[in-house]
């Protein structure tokens, strides 16, 4: 479990991080999204012993991180703009990272190297953006870590390549119990991954929470109703979080349990009415405006 | 903690990623060794093993292994070059990735403590320098081996250079590596390589600088470079570097290498161990920033500007100083602000990286500024008393004074080799009564303020002296000249202070300072000579009047000790109303450095000298004057100069339409009054010596009589004021005497009676010229003039 208890950094006069509580569990993924400039990559920074708090603790478990290398055999840090070597190849990289990560895999690398068609002895500063990403999500598996911090890494993957990245967390996840913690400031990138999500926004957490435990309390409901419905006195009584209406099709999200919700429009006659799955982005307009915030504002 | 397997696998990995430097450093040391050192090598075998030569087995190794090792120590520059560059790029190259975020992110979120990234790093940067080093060095021995040629003294010889050059090496680098720690971006570390290796040896420069040009009576003269860097040594890791390895080049010996050694040891280690500190301290986030530590950037920007200013400052005062009108304050105050005014103003910006920000921390600013128009204004008005600076006579123990026109000439040698005439006087004069000297001292100490007064702020009044009392007697009675004071406190320090002053002034006390044997045996080399310990290999002995060398190879020790004696015997008086009559070259062997080498000092033998003449005349040399001699068959004076000044020389009047040396006159009008000069007496200053007619005049006496009358007169001292405590006088008439060949014996030779026109050129003694010879020359001039 990585643990951060009022961590604070700033850099000269700006607050980066401010006083941010956060706990990660174990075999979860965890996703921690905010707009650009909100602390996400300082703060992993310093999940990642790179920068040492200015104030506050961060523990993996229970161990502090900063110039730990025992805490720090526990995780494999992807930066927003991996470094490699001058000249290196993906082979003389894993020959680097098996002497610096012990539990490092050079069979399972060579393999992955071979499923996502990138050359080992092909010179690294020749690879794509992409290519780039992949390889370091590569290294990063194969170094067997408890846990694996990645910053934007999902920028830059195409599509095809991101859902063979999210397939392989997942296996990760269930093998080994793998816990990726993976900053974005593009919720739909996370959506379908997360299980833990943490929005920062200014340096500060605005919300912490199971992905789980928000969808519970939230529903969209797709309905279409005649002219003469009473769909609008119907809706006074339940708790509207947002209202398209397109003609006679209503696309409502509310707040609430979903039976109470599906009898209250059950009650206007609609002519057709189905519940649909919550986008991320959608939850977070609910539980950031509870928290008395204008999401839209702050992260589209 | 990382275990050993690990870190040696680091080191490894590490090296791959450095592998560029390694290249470079072999190709640099297979260049040297295999290349350079091959091509000597065969050429010092081919040259040493020629029949011609006819050197045993036993010769051409030793000639062989002589010149091998003179090459390590002679080729000191270039693996100097080669430590100094390879550092640069070493410790560069190797902690870069502290000015990278990228590299930030990479290797501090490996499980690897900073030690051990750091240590990697260091070993790996020495290691670079070191192996190819070794390994060319190992080649050159193998190749020696295979030529049969080697011997210890190569072994020890290459393997204490690389010692020297490595020592070299490492402090440079822990120099570069310490630059590195403290700033953020490569470019702010290039400057920063450049402050840590140059700031100390500048800042004592520029103190030097101030001293030279503010203070009057400093002693050390002008600054050499090779001194500002051995007085930092320990401040600045390029000032250690060159000045150890010149020492110990130069003088080809390993004396006080050991200790030095040890100081190394410390000195790299407090290095090594302040880099780990500040790696620690050194937040990953400041990659990329001007400067790493908050806490240095004030004293960075402070310490730099201040010097910058004072530079400006004294930029300006050169521009503008005029001799006459002496220096501008509010120039020399202008310069200084501006100076620290921009320094900290770029520095500041350069910190940002945004030119909007050069007037940040404004107070700062303003004492940067003031102390850099402050500083040189402490010398310009000497608030410490530097130049005033007498100590109390109860608080001093004893006292050296020496000067230029009052010491002999001849070579000066300690065990320890050669020194010069001052530095011997200063370390071994050591007066206890020192009355004479302190009231010299104070005369001196007290004109001082007045020359600063003069010097500064433009001269006063009239400063040239007149023609008159210029000439006074018939010879010159001013002649300034140096007079350095050493003052040893009874606290154990020394001061030291160099003034300039008329001779003639204080010849009184010069005459009591003389007399002192404490005084004559720190100022005559002939002291030194015997206490250097020097072999005496044999003497010469030269006769003025017949031109006649003897080499003298028994006793000469015992001449030279009775020589002593008679220095010390003689008083100023004597030597003053004496004139010398011969004069001995004393050969001895120097054992200074590897190789033993032969060197002379000269003493003129005055008639006084009865203890050296005596041993002289054991071994069949007489010396007699000039006035004994009686096979004189002419003798010419000449006079270089204008008849206006032979008047003058000899008190005569001068026309007063004559009285166009205005000299007076130019000295206080600057070039750019002409114009006003003009105005007020219509005509234009004279900007050089009146344009009298100027002659070379030469008269000759033939008459007995006549020469009779002058050999009076004259005086043997060839080499002027080298050879007495005087100084040189009558430099306007030179008198060359011929002496005729007689036949005779041996001992009449010797005595001066023999050889054929043998001239030699003598001076007259001092205020007295024959009428004669003035008369003469007179009515030349006067018939030439016309």
């Amino acid at each position: 479990m990585i643990e951060a208890k009022n961590v604070s950094k700033s850099f000269s006069d700006i607050l980066a991080v401010d006083n941010v509580s956060v706990t990660i569990r174990e075999g979860s993924v965890f996703g921690m999204i905010g707009t650009n400039g909100a602390g996400k990559s300082t703060f992993l920074r310093m999940a990642a012993g790179v920068f040492r708090p200015d104030s506050g603790t961060i523990t993996l478990d229970d161990m502090p991180v900063y110039e730990n290398p025992a805490a720090k055999q526990e995780f494999f840090y992807i930066s927003d703009d991996q470094y490699f070597f001058a000249n290196t190849t993906p082979k003389e990289l894993m020959r680097y990272y098996s002497v610096v990560y012990p539990k490092f895999d050079k069979e399972r690398m060579k393999k992955m190297l071979a499923q996502f068609n990138l050359d080992e002895k092909r010179k690294v500063a020749t690879f794509s953006k992409g290519m780039k990403k992949q390889l370091s999500v590569i290294c990063g598996i194969c170094a067997n870590t408890k846990y694996l911090f990645c910053d934007e890494t999902f920028d830059g993957l195409d599509p095809v390549m991101r859902q063979a990245v999210k397939s392989i967390f997942a296996q990760e996840i269930a093998e080994r119990g793998l816990t990726p913690v993976i900053a974005s400031h593009n919720l739909r990138e996370l959506e379908d991954i997360c299980d833990h999500v943490g929005l920062l926004h200014r340096g500060g957490v605005l919300l912490s929470r199971d992905l789980e435990d928000m969808k519970v309390n939230i529903h969209k409901v797709q309905c279409a109703f005649k002219a003469d419905s009473n769909i609008e006195e119907v809706l006074q009584n339940v708790d509207v979080v947002k209202k398209e209406i397109r003609g006679s099709l209503y696309t409502i999200t509310a707040r609430g349990n979903a039976d109470d919700i599906r009898n209250q429009i059950q009650t206007a006659n609609p002519i057709f009415m189905e519940l649909l799955p919550l986008s991320l982005e959608e939850i977070f307009i609910s539980e950031t405006e509870v928290a008395g915030y204008d999401i839209k504002k702050l992260i589209f | 903690m990382t275990s050993r397997n690990s870190f040696f696998n680091l080191l490894k990995e590490d090296l791959h990623r450095r592998l560029w430097t390694l290249i470079l450093s072999s190709l640099v040391f297979f260049g040297t060794f295999v290349v350079a050192f091959t091509m000597v090598i065969q050429n010092y075998v081919g040259r040493f093993s020629r029949a011609s030569y006819g050197f045993t087995n036993a010769q051409f190794i030793d000639r062989v292994s002589d010149n091998l090792c003179g090459d390590f120590y002679a080729c000191w520059p270039w693996f100097m070059v080669v430590a100094i560059v390879g550092a640069v790029i070493c410790g560069m190259n190797g902690f870069a990735y502290l000015h990278s975020r990228k590299q930030m992110d990479f290797y501090h979120s490996l499980p690897v403590k900073r030690e051990a990234i750091f240590s990697v790093r260091l070993i790996n940067g020495v290691l670079i320098y070191a192996v190819p080093y070794l390994v060319g060095l190992l080649y050159t021995y193998l190749l020696c081996v295979l030529y049969g040629v080697m011997t210890w003294d190569i072994f020890f010889c290459g393997l204490f250079m690389f010692v020297l050059h490595f020592m070299g090496y490492l402090v440079m680098y822990l120099g570069v590596i310490l630059a590195m720690m403290l700033t953020g971006k490569l470019v702010i570390a290039f400057f920063g390589i450049c402050i840590v290796n140059l700031y100390a040896p500048l800042v004592y420069a520029l103190g030097w600088v101030l001293k030279d040009t503010f203070l009057v009576t400093g002693y050390e003269g002008s600054m050499d470079f090779e001194t500002a860097l051995a007085v930092t040594r320990w401040f600045s890791p390029t000032s250690f570097y060159v000045s150890m390895v010149t020492e110990i080049s130069e003088s080809e010996s390993t004396k006080g290498f050991w200790l030095l050694f040890v100081f190394f040891l410390l000195f790299a280690a407090v290095l090594t161990v302040l880099n780990l500190w500040l790696y620690k301290k050194r937040a990953s986030e400041k990659a990329d920033t001007a400067m790493a530590f908050k806490v240095t950037e004030p004293v960075f920007r402070v310490l730099i500007s201040i010097p910058v200013g004072v530079v400006v400052g004294l930029l300006f005062y050169a521009i503008q100083y005029d001799y006459n009108w002496g220096v501008s304050v509010f120039w020399l105050i202008f310069g200084g602000l501006l100076g620290g005014f921009l320094c900290h103003g770029i520095m500041e910006a350069l910190y940002n990286g945004d030119i909007k920000k050069c007037l940040s921390h404004k107070v700062q600013m303003a004492v940067t500024m003031v102390l850099a128009a402050a500083i040189p204004l402490i010398f310009l008005y000497d608030i410490f008393g530097y130049d005033s600076y007498l100590p109390k006579k109860q608080d001093i123990k004893n006292m050296a004074v020496i000067s230029s026109e009052m010491r002999f000439g001849g070579t000066y040698y300690t065990k320890d080799g050669w020194i010069s005439p001052v530095n011997y006087a200063l370390e071994n004069m050591e007066v206890e009564d020192f009355d004479a000297m302190y009231e010299l001292a104070g005369i001196l100490s007290e004109d001082a303020g007045k020359n600063r007064t003069e010097r500064f702020f433009g001269y006063s009044g009239n400063y040239t002296v007149s023609a008159e009392s210029y000439y006074a007697g018939g010879v010159g009675k001013v002649e300034y000249t140096d007079f350095i004071i050493r003052y040893t406190l009874k606290n154990g320090s020394e001061v030291i202070r160099r003034y300039e002053y008329n001779f003639y002034a204080v010849m009184d006390l010069l005459e009591l300072i003389y007399n002192d044997n404490e005084y004559k045996s720190a100022a005559h080399p002939v002291f030194s000579l015997l206490e250097s310990g020097c072999p005496i290999t044999h003497m010469e002995c030269y006769a003025p009047t017949s031109g006649v060398t003897v080499k003298l190879e028994k006793n000469c020790t015992a001449i030279v000790e009775a020589y002593k004696e008679d220095i010390l015997a003689m008083s100023f008086d004597d030597l003053k109303n004496s004139a010398p009559i011969g004069e001995l070259t004393v050969h001895f062997t120097v054992n200074e450095g590897y190789t033993p080498y032969e060197d002379s000092s000269n003493f003129l033998v005055y008639p006084e000298m009865t203890r050296t003449l005596a041993l002289l005349r054991e071994q069949g040399v007489y010396l007699q004057g000039v006035q004994d001699a009686n096979n004189i068959g002419s003798i010419s004076v000449s006079f270089g100069g204008s008849l206006n000044e032979f008047k003058r020389l000899f008190g005569m009047e001068v026309p007063e339409e004559d009285e166009t040396e205005t000299y007076d006159m130019e000295m206080s009008v600057a070039y750019e009054d002409y114009e006003m000069y003009y105005e007020k007496f219509g005509y234009f200053p004279q900007t050089a010596w009146a344009p009298e007619y100027y002659q070379d005049v030469v008269v000759e006496f033939t008459d007995p009589a006549e020469i009779a009358e002058i050999k009076k007169c004259l005086v043997y001292r060839q080499y002027g004021s080298e050879f007495g405590p005087f100084p040189e006088t009558n430099t306007y008439l030179s008198t060359d005497v011929y002496f005729e060949m007689q036949t005779g014996t041996m001992e009449d030779l010797l005595a001066g009676e023999g050889l054929i026109g043998w001239t030699e050129r003598f001076r007259f003694e001092e205020g007295n010229i024959p009428q004669i010879v003035i008369d003469r020359l007179l009515d030349k001039l006067s018939g030439e003039a016309n």
